[in-house]
C-alpha cells in the first residue's frame, strides 16, 4: 500500500477499490463536472489538432485586388478585409483579411497551452514554497510567509504589467516553444508570479493539518526523516487541494492574459491568443460582430468548464465538503 | 486591540518597503530610460546624459533607492519625468478623485446588490428567482469585465444612444457629473457582485439550517426578523472575508475600465507611465494601490468583531 492510500485512508476510512476509484465514483455523480470534463477534452483535442482542423494558416492574408482599378486613388485598394462569414471563411475575415475561424482555433491552442504552462510554474513555485514553509524550521516559515504577504499585497495587474515590461522580448527573443511564441510564455510567466502565493498558502495549511495527525507521529516514531515525511506522507495528502487549485487556475490565467492584452501591453505576435483576438476584434465590432462574439464565447465556455470541473474535483477528492 | 493594530501597521510598513524595492528594481529593469522614451530622438545623447545625471539616474541603484525612500518617508514622491517635472503627488491627487469615486460607486453596487440578491435566492431556494439569479451570476462571472464594459458601451452609447460614448469626460468635476460613473461602476463591479451573491446564498443556506434559526422561528418571530437579524448576521462572516479580495479586484480592474470609458483616473495614468518609463509615477501608483489594498484588508479584519464578537476574543 502506497503512502497515498495511507494518507487517504485516514480521511475516508479505507473505501473499497482504492481512493481514486472512490473519487471517480463521486466525480461521476456531479453531472455538470462530467459535462465540463468532456467539453474540456473536446476543446483540448481541437487545440492540439488546430493545424489540421484550421482551414488556413492563422497569419495568411486573403487580400483580393478589386476587379477594376478605382479611379479615386484614395479609395480602398484591396478588398478581402472584414468579409462576411461564408463557406470559404466560416467566420469571415478580420481587419488584415485573415481567416477568423483559423485564428480562433489557434488562439484556443495558444491560450490553453500557455495556461497549462502557468499552472506548472505556479504548482512548482507554490508547492515547494508552501511545503518548505510548513516542514522547515520556524524562521524559514516566517520568512516565506512574509514573502507571500508581500506578493499578496502587490496589486497583481500592476505586477504583471511591470514584469512584462521589464522582461521584454530581450531574454528569449522571437523564438517559440512548441508553437507558442516566447512573448506569450513570458506573459503567462508574469501571471504565474502573481498567482503562486495562493497555492503556497494552501499547501502550507494542508501540510500543517497533516503534520498534526496521528499517522505523522507514528511515522516519526518509526524514524522517518522530515524529508521523508514531507515527500512521502504530506505531499500525497495535499495532492487533492493542489489539483483543485490548479484546475481553477487555468481560466484565471487565461482571463489575466486577456485583460493585459486588452490594455495593449500583452502579446503582439502573429499567432494570436484568445485575449489578443478579443482585443483586436473590438475595433470592428459594428462591422462584424461575430468576430468578437466567437472568441468571447470560447473564453466563457473555457471559464465555466474549468470552474465546474474544479468544483466536481473538489467534491470528489475531498468528501468533507458538502454539495450545495 | 491597540497592540494588535500597532503590530498590523508595522507589518504593513515592512510589506510596503519590500513592494517599493521590487517595483524599483523592476522599473529599472525595463529597457530604456525615461528621457529617451519621451524625446523621440529630439534630445542628443549628451543632453540625455546630462538630464539623467541631474536627476541622479546615473548613481548606483542602492544609492538611488535610499534617496527615494528618504524622500518617501517625508511624503515626497518625487517628480514625474513625463509630465515636464511636475510633482507626482499633485499629479496623482488630480487623478485620485475620479478613481476613488468610481471605486466607491462600484463597491456600493457590489454590496448593495450582491448581498440582497444572494439572501433572496437563499430564502426562495429553488424558485424561478433563484434559478434566474444563478444563470445571470454564472454568465457575469464567466466573462471578463472589460467585455461587459465594452458591451454596455456598445448597447447604451452606440445602439440606444442614451449616453455619450465619451462617458468618462469630466467625471468627478462636479456632483452633476456623478451619474456618468454609473455604467463604468456597474461594469467594474458586475463579476464581483455575481460572486458575492453566490457566496451570500451559500452561506445563508447553511445558516438557515442552524438550530438557533429554528429556535428563533419557534419563538414566533417574524420571518423577516429571523432572516435579517438572526441568519444574515452570521451568514455575513464568510462574505466579509471576500470583501478584501473584491476590493483588490475592483482596484486593479479599474485600470481597464478607466481606459475603456475614458475616465481620467489613476489606472489610465499607470498604463501611460509604464509606456513612458516614468519612474516616479510608476512608484506612486503602485504605492497608492498597495496602501489602498492593505488598508482595505485591515478594515475588513477590524469588521469581523462587529459581526462576530467571538472573533475579537480569538485574537
Amino acid at each position: 500500500m502506497s503512502a497515498w492510500e495511507t494518507t487517504f485512508d485516514v480521511w475516508l476510512g479505507a473505501p473499497r477499490g482504492g481512493v481514486w476509484h472512490a473519487a471517480w465514483r463521486r466525480f461521476r455523480r456531479h453531472r455538470a463536472a462530467v459535462v465540463s470534463a468532456i467539453v474540456i477534452a473536446v476543446l483540448a483535442v481541437v487545440a492540439i489538432g488546430a493545424d489540421g482542423l484550421a482551414p488556413y494558416d492563422p497569419a495568411a492574408q486573403f487580400l483580393e485586388a478589386p476587379a477594376e482599378a478605382p479611379l479615386d486613388p484614395l479609395a480602398q485598394r484591396d478588398t478581402g478585409k472584414y468579409e462576411a462569414p461564408s463557406m470559404e471563411h466560416l467566420l469571415g475575415t478580420d481587419q488584415l483579411a485573415r481567416d477568423i475561424f483559423s485564428r480562433t482555433l489557434h488562439g484556443l491552442r495558444i491560450s490553453l497551452a500557455a495556461a497549462l504552462f502557468a499552472v506548472i510554474v505556479v504548482t512548482i513555485l507554490g508547492v515547494s514554497i508552501g511545503a518548505a514553509a510548513a516542514s522547515g524550521p520556524g524562521w524559514l516559515d516566517g520568512l516565506l510567509m512574509r514573502t507571500t504577504d508581500v506578493a499578496y499585497a502587490f496589486p497583481d495587474l500592476l505586477l504583471v504589467i511591470l514584469l512584462r515590461a521589464a522582461l521584454g522580448d530581450a531574454i528569449l527573443g522571437r523564438s517559440s516553444i512548441l508553437g507558442v511564441s516566447s512573448s506569450v510564455l513570458l506573459l503567462f510567466f508574469a501571471i504565474s508570479i502573481t498567482a503562486w502565493p495562493t497555492m503556497a498558502r494552501l499547501v502550507r495549511a494542508q501540510f500543517l493539518v497533516l503534520r498534526g495527525m496521528e499517522f505523522t507521529t507514528a511515522a516519526e516514531s518509526l524514524g522517518a526523516s522530515r524529508w521523508r515525511l514531507a515527500t512521502r506522507h504530506w505531499l500525497p495528502g495535499a495532492a487533492a487541494p493542489i489539483i483543485v487549485e490548479g484546475t481553477f487556475l487555468v481560466p484565471r490565467a487565461i482571463f489575466a492574459e486577456a485583460t493585459v492584452s486588452f490594455i495593449g501591453i500583452g502579446v503582439s505576435a502573429p499567432a494570436p491568443s484568445l485575449g489578443t483576438l478579443i482585443a483586436d476584434h473590438f475595433g470592428f465590432v459594428t462591422v462584424q460582430w461575430t468576430a468578437l462574439a466567437v472568441p468571447i464565447v470560447v473564453l466563457a465556455v473555457l471559464f465555466l468548464a474549468f470552474q465546474f470541473c474544479g468544483d466536481g474535483l473538489r467534491q470528489a477528492l475531498d468528501p468533507r465538503t458538502r454539495r450545495d | 486591540m491597540l497592540i494588535y493594530l500597532a503590530r498590523r501597521v508595522f507589518a504593513s510598513a515592512v510589506t510596503l518597503l519590500l513592494i517599493c524595492l521590487i517595483t524599483f528594481l523592476l522599473m529599472h529593469a525595463v529597457p530604456g530610460g525615461p528621457f529617451d522614451a519621451r524625446s523621440e530622438g529630439r534630445l542628443s545623447a549628451e543632453a540625455i546624459q546630462r538630464l539623467e545625471a541631474h536627476y541622479g539616474l546615473n548613481d548606483p541603484l542602492p544609492a538611488q533607492f535610499l534617496g527615494l525612500m528618504g524622500n518617501l518617508v517625508q511624503g515626497d514622491l518625487g517628480l514625474s519625468f513625463a509630465q515636464s517635472g511636475q510633482p507626482v503627488s499633485s499629479l496623482l491627487a488630480d487623478k485620485f478623485l475620479p478613481s476613488f469615486l468610481l471605486g466607491v460607486m462600484s463597491f456600493t453596487f457590489v454590496i448593495a446588490v450582491g448581498i440582497p440578491l444572494g439572501v433572496m435566492a437563499a430564502v426562495r431556494r429553488g424558485s424561478a428567482w433563484d434559478i434566474a439569479n444563478l444563470v445571470t451570476s454564472t454568465i457575469l462571472a464567466a466573462v471578463p469585465h472589460f467585455v461587459i464594459a465594452f458591451l454596455m458601451l456598445l448597447i447604451f452609447a452606440v445602439g440606444l444612444g442614451w449616453v455619450d460614448v465619451r462617458l468618462g469626460r469630466g467625471f468627478g468635476d462636479s456632483i452633476a457629473s456623478l451619474p456618468r460613473g454609473i455604467l463604468p461602476a456597474i461594469a467594474l463591479g458586475a463579476p464581483s457582485m455575481a460572486i458575492l451573491s453566490r457566496l451570500t446564498r451559500g452561506s445563508m443556506l447553511e445558516v438557515l439550517q442552524e438550530d438557533y434559526v429554528r429556535t428563533a422561528r419557534a419563538k414566533g418571530l417574524r420571518e423577516r426578523t429571523v432572516v435579517v437579524r438572526h441568519a444574515l448576521r452570521n451568514a455575513l462572516v464568510p462574505v466579509i472575508t471576500l470583501l478584501g479580495p473584491i476590493f483588490a479586484t475592483l482596484i486593479t480592474g479599474s485600470i481597464v475600465i478607466e481606459s475603456i470609458f475614458g475616465l481620467p483616473g489613476v489606472g489610465a495614468a499607470f498604463i501611460d507611465s509604464v509606456r513612458q518609463r516614468d519612474y516616479g509615477m510608476i512608484m506612486g501608483v503602485t504605492l497608492l494601490y498597495a496602501v489602498a489594498i492593505m488598508a482595505a484588508n485591515l478594515v475588513v479584519d477590524l469588521l469581523y468583531p462587529l459581526v462576530d464578537p467571538r472573533a475579537a476574543r480569538r485574537r
